[in-house]
């Protein structure tokens, strides 16, 4: 495993801060300081210089401190041995610099570099909320951690919004046909990149579940727009490109007329779901809100290893205020699960959420 | 700031221009403003000049300057086989290559509902009618590797089959969502000896 450490962190003219600098610990680091303060803000500041995205919506030029010219992130640290240095410069346009040891790079280019997982309050919502926010789960791994899996996706939602217009207007049926051609060819791609990479998550997330000391054991489901019935993420593997392509395709005929009456599409990958299955019932309904929660954190535990199978890096783990939506018995499991030997940089109002052993051997900066 | 009335209409006419922003017009305004006269007449010379010449080729829409543009006008040309193409600008890309004897046909853009543009607003029926002798046995679709591209290559082989043509596609050793443009010539040279049947 390469060898990854933060060791400087600046924030300049970056959405509320002017210029911050902190040295992040090399085990646990807590940011502590009341709401407004920017904290964060300095975890989006190191998500999206390392990784290009953000954990929640945002625009570039967002990111700019009001009346400022541009803002800039500097991170510093240790990967391999060596030192690197990798920028972000976003001016008040939106246009964006990224670079890395001195180079300049594509977003797609700092893929695996500086591996992060970030963890915020809206994560927790991952069992309960709309299937979009289980596709987008997947597709923020996949994108980080392959550039290839990135451009089937924005391929995929390129086509579904030509596809749309097109429904929407009197569509010439032999354009048509050709848009569904190619919504069927991609999508397909797309569901088996996600099913594999639901695969590889499940793999850790179910073990992870159980240490969380849940009692129902955990089964990860895939719930494709062409399948009444649940399948399994190995079934859709199994099928591959052709047998997905042939199934959206026999979805799209019976659908048809319906997509045409309200102008979207209504099968392909955009409508798939992720389902988490306790004793037999999907998690979605008749999960507690504990389980909800140990479900999301077993999710985080898994994407965490994941990032370190595929990039051979031991992930930053960003986490945003979480352990206040957690009580004592899961805020253990997450330190036990995620915070063991990982350089995690987590803020809190309240440094009581964190045991005196804890804090003893973290750094903790005050913003 | 207020500009002199002449220069605010040079300013307005600049901004026109594709890729040309306040900045860069207002830089291209100075140094027109500061150079000789001659300058500005030689550029307002060509701008009129190039208006009064050129014209759209009638059988494949490339630029011309004779009746024909010269790639039709070649009888060396293999006219057997079609090359489609999204922008005049492709073809200058794949004769730079110097690896295609054949014909084009310049389609004027690709497939974009969400721009408006479908193949009524595009030159697919002239392409049909170029087809309708039997004399084109093959037809190369290379339009660029964008969704739009690709969907407008799969349309296009859709209309062309029944009518008892082959039709390839460029092999996708192109960058996916580059402009065949930007494509460098070896690569793009490579491209079409390996195309794929549609
Ligand atoms: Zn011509």
């Amino acid at each position: 495993m390469t060898e990854l450490r933060l060791e400087g962190l600046r924030l300049e003219t970056f959405r509320n801060h002017r210029d911050v600098s902190i040295q992040p610990a090399g085990g646990l680091t807590v940011v502590v300081g009341p709401n407004a303060a920017g904290k964060t803000n300095l975890l989006e500041a190191i998500a999206v210089t390392a990784s290009g995205d953000s954990f929640r919506p945002f625009s570039w030029p967002d990111l700019v401190l009001e009346g400022e010219a541009s803002a800039r992130v500097g991170l510093t640290g240790i990967r391999a041995g060596a030192r690197f240095e990798a920028s972000l410069e976003v001016g008040s346009t939106g246009a964006k610099t990224f670079s890395y040891n001195g180079t300049r790079r594509r977003p797609s280019e700092m893929a695996g570099k500086i591996p992060v997982v970030s963890f915020v309050p809206e994560d927790l919502s991952l069992s309960k909320g709309s299937s979009d926010v289980r596709r987008n789960a997947l597709d923020a791994l996949g994108r980080q951690l392959s550039s290839a899996y990135e451009r089937i996706r924005k391929e995929y939602a390129r086509i579904v919004r030509q596809r749309n217009t097109l429904l929407r207007t009197r569509a010439d049926r032999n354009a048509l046909d050709a848009w569904d051609a190619r919504l069927a060819e991609v999508g397909a791609a797309l569901e088996i990149q996600r099913a594999r990479l639901l695969g590889r998550i499940a793999e850790e997330m179910v073990p992870a579940h159980e240490r969380m000391g849940a009692r129902e054991p955990l089964v990860v489901r895939l719930l494709p727009s062409w399948s009444e019935e649940q399948v399994s993420h190995e079934e859709v593997v199994a099928l591959g490109r052709d047998g997905v392509r042939e199934r959206l395709e026999r979805r799209m005929a019976e659908v048809g007329e319906k997509e045409r009456e309200r102008g979207h599409s209504l099968a392909g990958p955009h409508r798939d779901d992720v389902v988490f299955v306790l004793e037999e019932r999907q998690a979605r309904t008749a999960a507690s809100q504990g389980q909800h929660r140990t479900i999301a954190l077993a999710w985080k535990a898994a994407e965490a290893a994941v990032v370190s199978q595929v990039t051979g890096v031991r992930p930053v783990l960003l986490l945003d205020d979480v352990m206040s939506e957690l009580d004592r018995s899961r805020r253990e499991a997450l330190s036990s699960e995620m915070l063991g030997g990982a350089q995690a940089i987590v803020t809190t109002t309240n440094l009581d959420y964190f045991d005196e052993h804890t804090l003893s051997s973290a750094g903790v900066v005050q913003l | 700031m207020l500009y002199a009335p002449p220069i605010a209409r040079l300013l307005e006419e600049l901004e026109r221009l594709p890729g040309v922003g306040p900045k860069s017009a207002q830089r291209i305004a100075y140094f027109i403003l500061r150079s000789d006269e001659q300058v500005a007449g030689r550029l307002a010379e060509a701008l009129l000049e190039v208006k009064r010449a050129i014209h759209f080729c009638p059988r494949c829409h490339d630029f011309a300057e004779a009746e024909l543009c010269e790639v039709c006008a070649d009888p060396e040309r293999d006219v057997t086989i079609i090359c489609v193409v999204e922008e005049p600008r492709d073809v200058v890309a794949i004769e730079r290559t110097g690896e295609y004897r054949g014909l084009y046909h310049v389609l004027g853009g690709v497939i974009s509902p969400v721009d408006g543009i479908g193949p009524e607003q595009l030159r697919v029926r002239e392409l049909l009618d170029r087809i309708a002798d039997g004399t084109v046995k093959e037809v190369v679709v290379a339009t660029n590797t964008t969704v739009e591209g690709e969907t407008t290559a799969l349309y296009l082989a859709r209309m062309l089959k029944p009518l008892g043509v082959r039709v390839t596609r460029i092999a996708s050793g192109l960058p996916v969502g580059g402009d065949l443009e930007y494509a460098d010539e070896v690569t793009l040279g490579r491209a079409l000896e390996a195309r794929r049947e549609l």
